[in-house]
């Protein structure tokens, strides 16, 4: 069933000079939908209009109502963009209704005004439609396109950050994202708008941005999504973090893993931070005998247990394994290098590599034992 | 929140210390009778009002049923030759003058602005009209071949359709659709099929059409790979499994995974692709009535390797990014990339087929998206259910080609068409 009501629009009389075209199906159509007879009818004006090119405010209006039906109509909303375009650009709106709306709009001169309320107009019906079908695409996209046409009248584009009608627009569609995120803190398309939002309007230095990050991973430090747009803030600019900023990536994210040390998210943070330096990872091998002690006495056996387990602390983190398991193998390879006299050296580290991922296969990660298995060949090749 | 059925019997692991002895039970089975009914009426009578949202991606559905019964081994022996032919004049019927498919008849008469093709109607259209034995002579491969290359953007990466004229209609052509690794994954597999998968370049029937920007595609996928060694979108946004399908099958059905993914990066996108199996631990009925609910909860691993195990039965699926619960489509997506990889051997298919049979099988026949009755099967989780069964050599199901997503039967179909075959005298060698 559609999820929202249609608006309520008469389509015949809104349309009296409109012959709707029905659709041809054929005689024997595949994947045929029982469409409701109110779909049938605004789809046949639909056709009729595009047929026509109406870029009036009627096809605002149906296009509307389609879209309430079905969101995923993507020439609909083209349809809608072109419209709105032209009808933004071409019908001022009254000055005292403009004054109402929006007070601003005295300093501007009068057509932008108006081409401005029209797509801060279509910016309201977007928010409403986007809470209405949160798992919808287009609507996104739409909406990147307006906010690009919104920030080109607002001003001259790469000097946003100085321009304070820009930042209010900025902050608006900040403060609506984090509604959307409310809803669902992992959803796909409003994170894509989201990075769009930083690329176009340059909000890689925008405080709010890290900050909210932030207010994500408190709520959630699993949150895969809020790591990745912190990834995407850092190192996603053309400019290159400073040493203090990486400095203040990994402690954060130690600290998170701390708090957490089976959550996958920081550790591939941890790793996209060295492989963007190019720090070595062996750097870490302190960090991860803390959640992996795999050289220390066991706390407790209990009877019947694997012997592997025999010589080992207790295990916080199977990713700490993982990344112990790397770190050995690594080091056995460079030790290989080093000739006869590396030798012993190697073996040794190989053991410790074989030993974490035995212990990943047989108990900390049972689901992936082909591939621990495979990792052990691969370190027993070396 | 996420409801499970009350009658699930099983004690979250999650309060278990030690792993619960195995107990007796039967093995789940493909309940192929029902898959087939199910089948048979999404084929054949009308799908229910709420597909409306997917009335401009017709052909998607019609895919997902005709590969089905295909994989079911019953699309020739269940439908009788009318209705295959009816079908593919439906195909045709989408297929617009210019070349390239629309998603389903819904803008015809609409005129050329706004009755287009569409990027991913293309592929279901060709491997559709192939499985139902159409040798797509009647195919506009000029016109497609065009529209493939106007879909492309600069940096390499694929729009969904083409706006005429642009947002105001009197500018250049602007391609709509956001930045999208599935339009990358459909571009290459039209692409493969328009050449027969052959690698000595286009028959007859594509002479004087241009190609696309394979470079550039190559280039965006490879910009596409995120800082955890996955797949994403487009390039920073975050891994997801869907999207790592896409752009690895993208690859291979270009020829080029061994250029987008060296030996070096290897190791890497197999441990993200493999940490996207997760143990599966049934959500307790009850909640805390105090806690507030929430609506996309992480997934709540806590305790390394003590979860998922049901009845003793270590039991798992896909998730499609890092932290999220598994979900039938997932098993496809993840499983597929790791075959596209030659890799499939690396899931635990146990623990998968477990998950996927014993789990979301839905009574009724078909998938649902998650475990639960509640989550009736729709045509998406349920073609891709048995599509992850087929990769792990289900028995009862035709063997998948992962990369293109169709039979192994069907993939040889369209390499078998007439138009590709060697002319007397022509001098060039098809594989």
């Amino acid at each position: 069933m559609p999820r929202s009501q249609s608006p309520p629009v008469d389509l015949p009389t809104l349309l009296p000079d409109i012959h709707p075209i029905p659709q041809d199906d054929g005689p024997r159509p595949l994947a045929q939908i029982a469409y409701t007879d109110t779909y049938t009818e605004a789809m046949s004006y639909l056709r009729a209009l595009m047929a026509a090119n109406e870029l009036s405010e009627r096809t605002l209006k149906v296009t509307e109502y389609i879209i309430a039906i079905n969101p995923a109509h993507y020439t609909c909303w083209g349809f809608r963009l072109r419209a709105l375009f032209q009808v933004a650009k071409t019908q001022p709106l009254p000055d005292a209704q403009a004054e109402s709306r929006e007070p601003a709009v005295k300093q501007e001169q009068l057509a932008v005004g108006s081409e401005l309320l029209w797509l801060k107009g279509e910016i309201k019906y977007l928010d409403k439609v986007a809470l209405q079908h949160e798992k919808n695409y287009q609507i996104w996209h739409h909406r990147q396109m307006v906010m690009d046409r919104i920030g080109e009248l607002l001003g001259e584009r790469g000097k946003e950050e100085e321009n304070p009608r820009v930042k209010e627009v900025v902050k608006c569609e900040q403060a609506f994202t984090g509604r959307m995120f409310d809803l669902d803190s992992k959803n796909y398309h409003v994170w894509s708008y989201r990075q769009w939002l930083v690329r176009r309007f340059n909000l890689f230095k925008d405080p709010a941005e890290l900050t909210y990050v932030e207010t994500l991973l408190w709520k959630d430090v699993r949150n895969n999504s809020a790591w990745n747009h912190r990834f995407f803030i850092v190192f996603g600019s053309a400019t290159r973090p400073s040493e203090d900023v990486i400095t203040r990536e990994v402690d954060y994210t130690q600290s998170a893993i701390y708090i957490a040390p089976q959550n996958p998210s920081p550790w591939n943070y941890l790793r996209g931070i060295f492989a963007q330096t190019g720090t070595p990872l062996s750097t870490l091998l302190t960090f991860c005998l803390t959640f992996a002690p795999i050289s220390k006495p066991p706390a407790t056996t209990s009877p019947g247990e694997s012997p592997i387990i025999a010589g080992v602390g207790e295990i916080t983190s199977s990713h700490a394994l993982d990344l112990l398991a790397e770190i050995y193998a690594e080091k056995a390879k460079l030790e290989g290098r080093g000739g006869a006299a590396g030798g012993e050296a190697k073996e040794e580290s190989k053991l410790q590599a074989v030993k974490a991922l035995e212990l990943l296969a047989e108990r900390y990660d049972p689901i992936r034992a082909n591939y621990w298995d495979w990792r052990k060949r691969e370190v027993l090749a070396v | 929140m996420e409801k499970h059925s009350l009658s699930s019997s099983f004690v979250p692991s999650t309060t278990t210390t030690t792993i619960p002895t195995p107990e007796l039970l039967g093995e789940p089975t493909l309940s192929r009778r029902k898959h087939l009914k199910f089948w048979l009426r999404s084929l054949k009578s009308a799908l229910p009002n709420g597909y409306t949202s997917t009335d401009l991606s017709r052909l998607s559905l019609a895919f997902f049923s005709l590969s089905a019964l295909d994989l079911l081994g019953e699309l020739d022996t269940s439908t009788t030759p009318q209705e295959r032919k009816d079908w593919i004049d439906w195909v045709y019927l989408c297929q617009l003058p210019t070349g390239g498919f629309r998603g389903s008849p819904a803008t015809v008469g609409a005129t050329e602005t706004w009755d287009v093709a569409n990027l991913p109607a293309c592929y279901f259209a060709l491997a559709g009209l192939s499985m139902l034995g159409d040798d797509l002579s009647r195919v506009n491969w000029t016109g497609l071949g065009e529209f493939l290359v106007s879909v492309q953007r600069a940096d390499g990466g694929f729009g969904e359709w083409v706006l005429k004229g642009g947002v105001s209609g009197q500018e250049g052509d602007t391609i709509m659709g956001g930045e999208d690794m599935r339009f990358m994954y459909c571009a290459m597999a039209v692409r493969w099929i328009m050449h027969g998968g052959g690698k000595d370049g286009p028959g007859r029937h594509l002479e004087g059409v241009k190609d696309v920007d394979v470079e550039g595609c190559v280039k965006f996928i490879k910009a596409s790979t995120t800082y955890d060694s996955g797949f994403a979108a487009f390039p920073f946004i975050e891994a997801h499994a869907g999207h790592a399908y896409c752009a690895l099958s993208a690859l291979s059905l270009l020829g080029r995974l061994h250029d987008g993914v060296p030996p070096a990066r290897t190791p890497g996108i197999l441990r993200w692709l493999v940490s996207m199996q997760v143990p599966y631990v049934p959500e307790p009925d009850l909640q805390e009535p105090d806690q507030e609910p929430s609506k996309t909860p992480s997934a709540p691993y806590t305790v390394p390797g003590q979860e998922g195990y049901l009845n003793g039965k270590l039991t798992g699926g896909f998730c499609g990014r890092i932290n999220k619960h598994g979900d039938t489509c997932y098993s496809f997506w993840v499983g597929g990339a790791l075959d596209v990889l030659g890799h499939a051997g690396l899931m635990d298919m146990k623990a998968n087929r477990w998950f996927l049979l014993g789990q979301t099988q839905h009574l009724i026949g078909g998938f649902g998206k998650l475990p639960g009755v509640e989550y009736r099967p729709d045509l998406l989780h349920s073609y891709l259910g048995l599509a992850a069964l087929s990769i792990m050599g289900e028995p009862g199901l035709k063997k998948i080609d992962s990369a293109l997503c169709i039979s192994v039967d069907a993939k040889e179909r369209i390499m078998e068409m007439p138009w590709l075959k060697k002319e007397e005298g022509d001098g060039v060698e098809r594989r």
